[in-house]
């Protein structure tokens, strides 16, 4: 074959690989506090995000820190941990805020805004960008 | 009134008193604004041929404050179109927290009646522009006692048990109806969920007491009318057509599903309101929807019976072959007495009594887009057709933007 087609072949695959492969989110740590030694599968993650588990499965108080919409921490977590958009994350909060349920979770600016909090509280759970973890808080997992 | 005066002082008091709660306020808010117009003039949920905002459109506003020590205390204003604007407190309670999976609620608080019941008027909560009118009705939704909410796993599904005792003043007939009080108003609801499946059910028992004049003057009437029957006993047909004291129990049961595009819901619900005006009625409903990323299509139908309590009737006996429930105009000599002085006849009654039985259906097609992290427009049709009468079909057009904070 001519050189411009192993070019234009190259292309074509490289274009459809990439529409296998997922979307391209922000590579994100679900972080927190050093001294926490439980472990947590992804669904209890979500389970904990969504007010439906309040604690750590060894006991101690758990409270999420959401990022505030369009951070790319968020974005990420929100699709592939919560598997919702914003807007339905919202409506589910919303049926439990307004029947006197609970409270809205916790939202903070960004990424140091979490690293702050959690390394000083081990009642803290959140997530930033992967790249931002750093030894003041304690990885779960990465995604 | 929805309101009572005693609510905002207690609100104020205990807000005062707790020197840190204006710190820890949480504030969140919803809004409906929705506009609708019946075409062609035949008018459904108050809309007319005229486009109007004031029917269904809403602001609500909650304040929310941790007292420590698992107390806290919320309270929910909301302004309806319907009611020129007038802030009212739909919700004012305090709560304690007995554990992370139990809560106490001491106030006035929605009743969980059916799926939607808690969450009824924030339409950013569900996708259509309101939950469907047959089943969900704007008034009666909260009462006035103790509540108390539990969550707890079985294997793996998420279980609430939610139990409220309490009373109802609400009027919203208050042009017909003097009174309405809804006594020892007891409900439990049990919902499980797993993963996209929600079941619930529901039961509740009350006393009722309402005074209705058209209906409490004609059994008046009719018990005080018998000097020309003197065989027949009619004041306990007259105490079986009045609202007083009433047992009155309804059962409910649902089932929603949710996962990827598909939303559907089920709900039925089946009242029994005692031997008095009100007769027994049902309602169900069912609703489709799909969604395309950030658009649900869906489509709602139910159906709603009335059934007039005319057994109470069977207990009169007959004059010479004629039964006392149908008038024979001027001959019928149950229709006046000796002096000639008209009286209520048991006829009238019994129309009175019949009217209230009514069979509807209605169906709905809309579209939700969430156009916005925090807000919804909706397009949604109605019709409702009088399936007993076959009068003809009212129907509703209406948009709506709901948002919450």
């Amino acid at each position: 074959m001519k050189k411009s087609n192993y070019s234009l072949l190259f292309a074509l695959m490289m274009g459809l690989l990439s529409t296998l492969t997922p979307l391209a989110y922000a590579e994100v740590a679900v972080i927190v506090h050093p001294s926490i030694s439980d472990e947590l599968s992804k669904k209890y993650i979500a389970r904990l995000f969504l007010g439906k588990e309040k604690k750590f499965p060894g006991g101690s108080a758990a409270i999420p820190l959401y990022q505030v919409p369009g951070t790319s921490a968020r974005k990420s977590f929100d699709a592939v941990i919560l598997k919702k958009s914003v807007s339905q994350i919202k409506g589910y909060w919303s049926r439990l805020v307004f029947t006197g349920k609970s409270v809205p979770p916790k939202e903070v600016d960004g990424d140091s805004e979490v690293l702050a909090l959690i390394a000083k509280d081990p009642k803290f759970i959140g997530y930033v960008d992967a790249g931002s973890a750093d030894s003041s808080v304690k990885v779960l997992l990465k995604f | 009134m929805k309101h009572f005066a005693l609510k905002p002082c207690l609100t104020a008091c205990l807000f005062c008193c707790s020197a840190n709660a204006f710190a820890d306020i949480t504030w969140s808010g919803f809004a409906n604004i929705i506009g609708g117009k019946s075409p062609g003039g035949e008018s459904l949920y108050g809309y007319d041929d005229g486009f109007s905002f004031n029917e269904d459109s809403l602001l609500g506003l909650q304040a929310s404050s941790s007292l420590g020590d698992g107390l806290g205390m919320t309270v929910q204003v909301i302004s309806r179109g319907s009611d020129d604007w007038e802030p009212l407190f739909e919700w004012a309670i305090i709560s304690y927290d007995i554990n992370e999976d139990w809560r106490v609620l001491f106030g006035r608080q929605r009743t969980p009646a059916n799926m939607f019941s808690d969450f009824v008027d924030v339409g950013f909560a569900y996708p259509w522009i309101q939950p469907p009118r047959g089943m969900y009705s704007p008034s009666f939704d909260s009462y006035d006692g103790i509540g108390s909410i539990y969550n707890f796993s079985l294997g793996d599904t998420d279980n609430t048990f939610h139990v409220l005792f309490g009373r109802s003043f609400d009027n919203p007939f208050g042009d017909v109806v003097d009174n309405i009080d809804i006594k020892d108003y007891a409900i439990a609801a049990w919902s499980i969920e797993w993963e996209w499946l929600t079941f619930r059910l529901s039961y509740n028992v009350s006393e009722l007491e309402v005074d209705f004049p058209t209906v409490d003057g004609l059994a008046d009437a009719l018990a005080a009318g018998d000097a020309g029957l003197p065989d027949v006993d009619l004041t306990q047909l007259a105490e079986d057509m009045k609202m007083d004291g009433d047992s009155r129990s309804t059962a409910s049961v649902g089932v929603k599903v949710q996962k990827d595009q598909l939303f559907f819901v089920a709900e039925y619900s089946d009242s029994d309101d005692g031997d008095n005006f009100l007769g027994d009625s049902s309602a169900w409903y069912t609703t489709l929807g799909w969604s395309f990323d950030e658009v649900m299509v869906y489509a709602i139908y139910g159906e709603n019976e009335e059934e007039a309590n005319i057994d109470i009737f069977e207990q009169l006996p007959t004059l010479n072959g004629a039964s006392y429930i149908v008038s024979s105009g001027a001959d019928n000599v149950y229709g006046t007495d000796d002096d000639g002085l008209d009286f209520v006849t048991p006829a009238t009654a019994y129309a009175v009594m019949a009217s209230r039985n009514s069979e509807t259906s209605y169906y709905s097609l809309g579209l939700r887009w969430s156009f916005h992290d925090s807000a919804s427009i909706n397009f949604e049709y109605t019709e409702e057709s009088d399936d007993l009468n076959q009068a003809d079909d009212n129907s509703v057009l209406r948009v709506g933007i709901s948002a919450a904070f």
